[in-house]
């Protein structure tokens, strides 16, 4: 007999959050932050970022930001794990755990590097 | 003996219809979102850095092919917003009385929300840059 996974909720909650703020915010902010802000059609991105930067540099602030990188990412590799099943592509738990590590990973990765 | 089941569908079931086609797509849009993101952590790192870091980040931005590869994800990530509001009213039905809120209403809530974001971001940049 398998045990059955008790973390599943938490693993479709994770997914259902970060999709739902990707489908919210994303196509906006790849805009502004790719297009707009480079190109100097709202600004000077120097001038962005002596404004901005203090707010960033807030831990609390920092920490929200990379929450909601962190469940955006976690929604891409909930999802790719049931596209790879889609896909006749056989994989098991393994990759599955493999691929919210790598997710837990780049959290952990922009937390530290940018604290 | 464990023995997992196969599907006897070919592997490429998804080409067979336009609505088989769409799903796969609509799933695929992770695939753009997650290189975005990886784009905007390593943004954000420069941000909360220093201004020879951001301004790193910015010229990147610039990079022919950043821009090819940042249209790609803008498109999936235009195509997971319509395909995720869809789904809503299927999954948040709102109850009034023995009728539910028409499906119309909750779409329109979510647009309505996206588009008011939309606004406050452009709002933002603006007064900071």
């Amino acid at each position: 007999m398998s045990k059955p996974n008790n973390l599943k909720p938490i693993y479709w909650l994770l997914f259902a959050a970060g999709g739902m703020i990707a489908a919210l915010v994303l196509p906006a902010l790849i805009v502004v932050l790719s297009w707009l802000l480079p190109f100097g059609v709202v600004g000077s991105a120097d001038t962005f970022y002596q404004t901005v930067s203090p707010l960033f540099q807030n831990g609390l602030f920092y920490l929200v930001v990379v929450a909601v990188l962190f469940v955006m990412l976690w929604h891409t590799a909930h999802r790719f794990y049931y596209v790879l099943h889609d896909l006749h592509i056989h994989v098991g738990i393994k990759t599955r755990y493999a691929l919210y590590a790598f997710v837990i990973v780049c959290g952990v990765w922009t937390l530290v590097a940018g604290w | 003996m464990r023995k997992p089941y196969h599907s006897t569908e070919p592997a490429n079931w998804y080409m067979e219809k336009p609505f088989y086609k769409r799903y796969m797509l609509r799933e695929l849009t992770c695939v753009p979102i997650a290189l975005y993101v990886l784009n905007l952590m390593s943004g954000v790192v420069a941000l909360a850095g220093s201004l020879f870091d951001w301004q790193a980040w910015v010229q990147m931005q610039k990079n022919p092919l950043m821009l090819l590869l940042v249209l790609f994800c803008l498109i999936g990530a235009v195509f997971h917003t319509v395909t995720w509001f869809e789904t809503t009213p299927k999954v948040m039905k709102v109850q009034q009385g023995e009728q539910f809120l028409p499906e119309k209403y909750i779409l329109g809530a979510h647009w309505a929300v996206f588009g008011l974001l939309a606004l406050i971001l452009l709002i933002i940049a603006i007064a900071c840059a």
